[in-house]
């Protein structure tokens, strides 16, 4: 076989796999981390703090509330939605709770390395707005429930508004490791 | 040292000082004529009256209709001879002999502010690199010594500690340490600083206000903000409109007498035992509450095992309750059928759950309003903190204090413990808490030497500490006990923004600087920058502002349409109510609907049994609202070698120990100390009368006052106020006598229990005796001795 038809059998196997690769790579999602800031998608936001795995987030929905749960103690809220029907559900059901996936597919710079990454700037708004009048007690101080108590009755002590108030307690909670 | 400048922050300056220059003469920096400035504090918003450079008067803001001795004294407050004037070391200290026992028996050394500043840096660095920072102390954790949103100290102060790398801190405070760590199982929140049901609707609903050892227009007189006297000036319209008030209080208070409340006087420290007898007569007579009960709480069987004696023997009649609280039956009883059959909002402060087991207090109040079914409705159920700080709209922006790294923290009132014994563990409301060796204790905005019990063994403790750094206006106890002593400027030496809170922000107040710095005196802004920059993190402590950068920014914070230029050169801005405020019923959402609205508890209702507090297995906190038997108390054993009960409540005419050292203070104190309150039939007994100089004492020191007759005090009930400037008898000798009068000298420092930890100064017993010696004149308003120095 001439040369010449040697080479361009090569390109012709070599371009359209390389072409391939590149269509795969570039539809494929392998961006895993937590978010850091809150990404809407349709009907759809999941909160700063998620894990994001293949650039999907994994919760868990009750198919009532809206209410995305992280897991199926619903331990923390990580999304909400105004239509339980726009979402994909696995198939999954524990403690009456459905596991739904959510592709986001988030731009690289909402997503952090690490849990601690992704919440350091709420962490500023705690410290900021939490140690005015008294030191910032450290998350592991109090229980989940007991900071709900906490930030409400501080909430109107320190004058704090509901969407700082929210980022705060996401905040809190999200750092308890006791 | 030449402190330099640079030309950038120079020229920032410059366009600062530019903009208020721009100002009416009569808003600006006074220089020369008498001129009318507006400014705020903690005894209310005041008009600075200036001649020639000096603070002449002080009188009441013309916007708010409320006059009290405390704002005229202001100018006093300023102008005293008590003031410190340069930076001082202790002479011992300078020579490098720490020579810790000397403190407050020795001469100061005056230095210059780089001397003092460069050897303060140094001792700084000296604790962090040889014992770590959880060796530094920090003393200020409350904010009583300014109002502004600036410069307060405690803030101050945790922001530079934090960026030096941290410190050991307190958690609670001394006012409401008890209900503060019990409230948020009962209640879900801390409640005692939470917003209350609204004037408005007490007014329109209320019969009958209970002030359970409350004394609101003496208490309300001064604020943690800016009082503007709405308060004080409700419960008097109250009492026009008809309102009953009942006072259940070992003393017949202030607010009693003008409001012609009946007085119930209780023995001091068994309010609980005085409740539980309550719920024991609604149980057992079927006249409880059984639907809020069941829909509203959680735990009520337990409590009633409790009270039914199941477990002890002993039912909780009223008739147990009696012979505990001194009441009589047929009072218990037709106390809570008021209770029961009218309209009635119990009212309390905190001062009752200053006693051993103080946690008590609230819990079993809450479970009786409970029983009574009367939580969550208009005028009546509980109101705890008189209706104190709610607020709804834009605060002005505060200087934060960021995170602390080195996390450690002590309960406040137990600062004495941790320096006695550093290493020591100790239960604290579900966890353990080791205390530190306090090596460096930085003192700012808190004169310990009044509001901490227990005062010898605080001085035994300070003697293991190396160095004691202060800032001070005055040369207070604790100034005369430190090291190295900063003199800092009054309020009225600085700009900062102030604001009034009752229910909602209601006034913001331009706090204009009236007066140039006097003496040598620095702003704490100014030392702690100073500070940092010897330590290396000058520009993240001030973040390159001026102060008056940083009261712009906080004003910017409100959003507020008016400009702030118009906002500080007019003095104030008054804000409008909103309507929700005036029709504000505390609990009222979760009373109509538990399951909707829970509770931030773990059952989401009123916990009269919280099985969280149960589990930590407290032999002085079990699960429910339970009757103990304190240590010191009328009924106990004590009670024989100490016949008294020693009350130590909050002062009219101070805060705290602000002003004790002032002319006003002629008012009240007798023969140069501070008066004992006592009934003249016990005074007869002892021989005492109207005037005479008399030892008050127990077991941990003594404390010399004069004696004021009055059945204003239950038999056997002393009341001495919190405050007193403490004066040693014979400086640096232990457990010398207190010639001033303070009654810390006297009090326990034991914790309330293993879950709060709080402040029991109230459960105190001591003897008296009238003295006939000669007593060396009071010294603590002398400032100590000052020696001059070439550094």
């Amino acid at each position: 076989m001439p040369k010449g038809a040697v080479l361009r059998k090569f390109l012709f196997i070599l371009i359209p796999a390389a072409i391939a690769i590149s269509v795969i790579y570039a539809f494929s999602d392998n961006r895993n981390g937590y978010l850091n800031k809150n990404v809407t998608k349709g009907d759809i936001t999941v909160f700063f703090g998620t894990e994001i795995s293949g650039g999907r987030a994994h919760l868990w929905s009750d198919k009532k509330s809206g209410v995305l749960y992280a897991d199926t103690d619903k331990s923390i809220d990580n999304g909400f939605t105004k239509d339980v029907s726009s979402l994909h559900f696995t198939g999954k059901n524990v403690n009456g709770l459905f596991e739904t996936v959510v592709s986001l597919s988030p731009d690289e710079n909402v997503i952090s390395e690490t849990l601690p990454d992704s919440i350091k700037e709420s962490g500023r708004k705690y410290y900021e707005l939490c140690s005015t009048c008294h030191a910032a007690a450290e998350p592991n101080r109090y229980a989940k429930h007991r900071w709900d108590g906490i930030l409400k009755s501080m909430q109107q002590h320190g004058g704090i508004s509901d969407a700082d108030l929210s980022v705060i307690r996401r905040y809190v909670l999200l750092s308890i490791t006791n | 040292m030449k402190e330099s400048i640079s030309r950038r922050e120079l020229l920032r300056m410059a366009a600062v000082a530019s903009l208020f220059s721009a100002f009416p003469a009569g808003e600006a920096l006074a220089d020369g004529g008498e001129q009318a400035i507006s400014h705020a504090t903690h005894f209310g918003p005041v008009t600075a009256h200036v001649k020639n450079g000096k603070l002449v008067s002080t009188v009441p803001h013309r916007s708010i209709n409320a006059d009290s001795a405390m704002m005229r004294s202001l100018v006093d407050y300023v102008n005293s001879p008590n003031r410190i004037k340069t930076p001082c070391v202790r002479k011992s200290f300078l020579e490098g002999r720490r020579q810790t026992e000397l403190r407050g028996a020795e001469e100061f050394v005056e230095v210059s502010w780089q001397t003092a500043l460069n050897l303060a840096a140094e001792k700084l660095k000296e604790a962090k690199q040889n014992w770590g920072n959880e060796s530094i102390f920090r003393t200020s954790f409350a904010g009583w010594s300014h109002a502004g949103a600036i410069n307060r100290p405690n803030t101050l102060q945790g922001r530079f500690l934090g960026l030096f790398g941290g410190f050991t801190d307190t958690i609670s405070d001394y006012s409401a340490g008890a209900s503060s760590q019990l409230l948020p199982y009962v209640l879900g929140s801390m409640e005692v600083y939470s917003k209350q049901t609204s004037y408005e609707m007490i007014a329109a609903n209320t019969k009958t206000i209970v002030l359970w050892g409350m004394d609101p227009l003496k208490s309300f007189r001064i604020d943690s903000a800016v009082p503007d006297f709405t308060r004080i000036k409700w419960y008097r319209r109250f009492k026009k409109l008809g309102i009953k008030y009942i006072c259940v209080d070992p003393v017949y208070n202030d607010t009693a007498k003008e409001l012609g409340a009946e007085w119930i006087s209780v023995r001091p420290g068994t309010d609980t035992a005085m409740i539980i007898g309550m719920c024991y007569y609604l149980y057992t007579s079927g006249k409880y509450s059984k639907s809020f009960i069941d829909s509203c709480t959680v735990g009520f069987d337990m409590f009633v095992k409790y009270l039914l004696g199941k477990d002890d023997g002993v039912p909780k009649t009223p008739e147990w309750a009696s012979k505990i609280c001194g009441i009589p039956v047929n009072r218990i009883i037709s106390l809570t059928e008021t209770l029961r059959s009218d309209k009635t909002l119990i009212g309390t402060l905190y001062g009752p759950q200053r006693i051993e087991h103080g946690e008590q207090f609230h819990w079993s109040l809450i479970t009786l309003a409970s029983m009574l079914g009367n939580i969550g409705k208009p005028g009546s159920g509980i109101n705890f903190g008189g209706g104190l700080l709610g607020i709804n709209g834009k605060m002005p922006r505060r200087i934060s204090q960021g995170r602390n790294p080195a996390r450690t923290i002590i309960p406040a009132s137990r600062m004495g413990e941790m320096l006695m014994n550093p290493g020591r563990t100790i239960d604290f409301n579900g966890m353990k808490i080791t205390y530190p060796d306090v090596k460096l204790i930085y003192n700012m905005g808190a004169n310990s030497m009044t509001h901490h019990q227990d005062i010898n063994a605080l001085l035994a403790g300070i003697r293991k500490v190396e160095t004691m750094i202060t800032h001070e206006i005055v040369w207070t106890p604790w100034a005369k006990h430190s090291d190295i002593v900063f003199p800092v400027t009054t309020t009225f030496e600085k700009n900062d923004i102030g604001f009034s809170i009752v229910n909602n922000v209601t006034y913001l107040w331009a706090m204009k600087q009236a007066v140039k710095p006097m003496y040598q005196a620095k702003d704490d802004y100014w030392v702690l920058a100073q500070l940092a920059k010897r330590l290396g993190f000058e520009h993240k402590f001030t973040m390159g502002k001026s102060g008056m950068e940083w009261v712009k920014w906080s004003y910017e914070g409100t959003e507020n349409r008016v400009p702030f230029e118009h906002f500080w050169n007019v003095g104030y801005i008054k804000l409008t109510q909103k309507p929700d405020d005036k029709r504000f019923v505390r609990f009222e959402d979760f009373v109509k609907n538990p399951k909707s609205n829970p509770l931030f508890t773990p059952s989401g209702k009123i916990e009269i049994h919280s099985e969280k507090i149960s589990s930590y297995g407290y032999r002085d906190c079990a699960g429910h609202p339970t009757w103990y038997e304190p240590k010191e108390w009328l009924g106990g054993v004590m009670a024989k070698k100490h016949r008294f009960h020693l009350l130590s409540l909050h002062p009219k005419n101070r805060l705290h120990s602000q002003m004790d050292n002032l002319p006003l203070a002629n008012e009240y104190k007798v023969n140069g100390r501070e008066p004992v309150v006592i009934h003249p039939s016990d005074a007869k007994q002892l021989g005492i009368s109207d005037g005479d100089t008399v030892e008050v004492f127990n077991d941990r020191g003594s404390i010399i006052c004069g004696a004021v007759l009055s059945k204003r005090v239950m038999r056997n009930v002393v009341r001495v106020d919190e405050g007193a400037w403490y004066a040693p008898e014979k400086p640096g000798v232990p457990g010398t006598r207190c010639i001033s009068g303070n009654p810390n000298v006297l009090t326990s420092d034991k914790p309330t229990s293993c879950l709060a930890q709080a402040c029991s100064a109230h459960s105190c017993l001591v003897s008296l005796r009238k003295l006939t010696e000669k007593i060396k004149p009071n010294t603590a308003y002398d400032n100590p001795v000052i020696v001059k120095s070439r550094l």
